[in-house]
């Protein structure tokens, strides 16, 4: 219902931005017609994540990410938008990602963007990114493409360096992500012999949600990190999957036990998390809780679909926990 | 139909074993697989092992849980739809699930709140609120018509807590991933304290339901006959009413609103019992839990390892039972 209710919404706020474009660009009609005679700014067309061809801006300046995936890689590229979704953690964009963007324009939930917000954002915006860890929605593109120029970085099944790419891809700066990729794999490999002394190490990623515990399948962000440092994962929490698994019956704990357990929440209190945790019973007869080998870590960069920025966060803790 | 005296007996007695095995298999089936004999074992002295454990603080919790607010339900199901003298009514009706629900919401939302151990006082005073005003506001039921006078009002402000509920998790997408959790119904992973905060009232409102079963009958006969027979119809109102929200308030407040259990067991009951509520009351107490725990245990094992939860498994399991009982024989009138 909700939903149904916060669609009806984004319908009326398009209809409206709809027909006030539709105002405006019969206005514009005769400097659109001589366009090479304008003195605008230089496009160039590219095929986005989709396989859809967008002509957008050569140097976009005002851009808005609506997911937090593109938001991260934005920033990594030396960009910083001004406008994005908000969090799910609250009202603001993801902790980690906030002081870097005192500016930012909030335009709406994750995956329902607020077509009005962005319409009249001040400057207008350039170029929008979508990427979703859903399908993209048809009406949702024709809706933003309205507005700006709309480019899906990612698809639902894409790892966190291809939505990097489909973000380079749209902002023209494919040697910079060559760059921050190139980074990232020294840091890497600056963490692997970093935790040497524990690489045989089993490592659980969980997130516990007010539905209980799920852990983190085997294609999700952080799951994708800890497999290329080399890190064992327990073999039931290797379900195909990019996002959290169900949520684990309390019966079913072992599931989460390993040498290691990264604990996180869906916001950024970790710490909140674990007292859930301690609450039950077979939860502290886990191994790893027993050997006191549980670290709270902020859900947001760990548990969402992260980039350059959130990689290096996890690649982080990992070493702090890890490293001999 | 079974009207003699030991057939009902025995049809009690039925329902008792159906109950016993119902908690039986609450204790003894799982989404991990245990062997009978370590769930016996745990339950005599338990060993500290992994099993033991999830039986002594898990199964028996949620079993008991199970069984009381099954009984709760059952039970506020059949008084409401005795004092409203509607077949629909459920105990949603006087408003206690919309006013938890709104409640709750609030908590978390406006106060911060994310345990269930938090919510429960927040659920019992919004359950109560709700119905107070909606039992003023519908004239306490009285006269010809009070009945229905007092359905719509309880119609009126639930939808009116409804939207508010709504608007609050619009606004506030922390509160929607806490709350679409909670009003789902479930015994899953519930806090024992609250069982224990929420227990003595459970205990008040299941003695007084069963009480009321020689008034509320004098009351199903008509304003006039029920005074003809010296029954304080006033009193009885409200004592039914105070019930509901008691039995159907902690309920709620335990383990967060169950959809249909409190109408379909109060009909089933009549149809295999009859009208009359001192038979209907014990039937509705000792089925509406079966209903719930096997709801509970069919939910653990279909999609392990995660659990569905009992408040939507339920109805799934619950509705072509009613609809076979029904359709098999006359719906009983009230």
């Amino acid at each position: 219902m909700s939903r149904f209710t916060q669609r009806m919404g984004a319908l009326l706020a398009a209809a409206t931005v709809a027909a006030a474009l539709g105002a405006c660009s019969s206005e514009a009609e005769p400097t659109a017609s001589g366009e090479s005679a304008a003195p605008a700014s230089t496009t160039r067309e590219i095929t986005d994540a989709s396989g859809a061809k967008v002509t957008v801006p050569s140097a976009p300046k005002n851009i808005v990410a609506l997911a937090e995936t593109d938001l991260d890689a934005a920033l990594a590229l030396g960009v910083t938008p001004i406008g994005a979704s908000k969090s799910r953690q609250g009202d603001s964009v993801a902790g980690y990602l906030a002081p870097q963007l005192p500016n930012v324009k909030l335009v709406g939930e994750i995956v329902e963007p607020n077509i009005e917000a962005i319409a009249t954002l001040d400057p207008k915006p350039d170029l929008i990114l979508y990427g979703h860890f859903l399908d993209p929605d048809p009406a949702q593109i024709k809706d933003l493409n309205a507005i700006a120029p709309t480019v899906i970085t990612s698809m639902v099944d894409s790892t966190w360096k291809d939505s990097l790419k489909g973000v380079a891809n749209a902002l023209n700066l494919e040697a910079k992500a060559t760059e921050v990729l190139a980074a990232y794999d020294k840091k890497v490999t600056d963490t692997k012999a970093a935790i040497a002394a524990n690489g045989a190490a089993k490592v659980s990623l969980v997130r516990w949600n007010p539905q209980g515990p799920s852990y983190l399948q085997k294609q999700h962000f952080s799951s994708t990190i800890v497999e290329e440092l080399g890190l064992k994962r327990p073999d039931a929490q290797l379900t195909e999957g990019t996002g959290p698994s169900d949520p684990v019956s309390l019966e079913k704990l072992d599931v989460l036990d390993a040498d290691y357990i990264f604990l996180g929440t869906l916001n950024n209190d970790g710490a909140a998390a674990l007292e859930q945790a301690k609450a039950n019973a077979s939860w502290n007869q886990l191994g790893a809780v027993k050997a006191n080998k549980v670290v709270a870590v902020d859900g947001v960069p760990w548990t969402s679909r992260g980039g350059p920025i959130a990689a290096g966060i996890v690649l982080d803790d990992i070493t702090k926990t890890l490293k001999g | 139909m079974t009207n003699t005296l030991p057939r009902r007996i025995a049809g009690l007695l039925l329902c008792l074993a159906l109950l016993a095995l119902a908690v039986l298999l609450s204790l003894a089936v799982g989404a991990r697989a245990i062997p009978f004999a370590t769930v016996v074992d745990a339950l005599w002295h338990s060993d500290g092992s992994p099993e033991a454990v999830i039986v002594t603080t898990q199964r028996v919790p949620r079993t008991v849980l199970g069984l009381l607010i099954g009984m709760a339900l059952g039970l506020a199901g059949a008084v409401m739809q005795a004092l409203t003298r509607n077949p629909l009514a459920d105990p949603g009706l006087l408003g206690v699930n919309s006013g938890a629900a709104a409640a709750v919401v609030s908590a978390i939302s406006f106060f911060g709140i994310t345990t269930a151990s938090g919510y429960v006082w927040f659920a019992f005073a919004g359950a109560a609120a709700a119905t107070v005003v909606v039992y003023l506001l519908g004239g306490g039921g009285k006269g010809p018509g009070g009945p229905v006078r007092l359905a719509l009002a309880g119609t009126s402000i639930g939808a009116v807590l409804v939207a508010y509920t709504y608007g609050v998790q619009m606004l506030d997408a922390k509160a929607l991933d806490q709350f679409r959790f909670w009003i789902v119904g479930g015994l899953s992973g519930r806090d024992q304290s609250v069982l224990l905060d929420v227990l003595p009232f459970l205990v008040v409102g299941i003695v007084i339901a069963l009480l009321l079963s020689r008034p509320l009958n004098a009351l199903s006969l008509g304003e006039d006959t029920g005074r003809a027979l010296g029954v304080n119809l006033a009193g009885t109102r409200l004592a039914s009413a105070a019930t509901v929200t008691l039995l159907c308030g902690a309920a709620t407040a335990a383990a967060g609103p169950f959809a249909f259990i409190g109408l379909a067991v109060p009909h089933a009951a009549r149809a295999l019992i009859g009208a009359d509520l001192r038979w209907v009351l014990p039937y509705a107490m000792l089925l509406a839990p079966v209903l719930l725990l096997g709801a509970d245990v069919v939910g653990r094992v279909v999609i392990s390892p995660s659990e569905l939860e009992a408040g939507i498994v339920t109805a799934l399991i619950g509705a072509p039972v009613l609809i076979a009982l029904v359709r098999r024989r006359q719906v009983v009138p009230l």
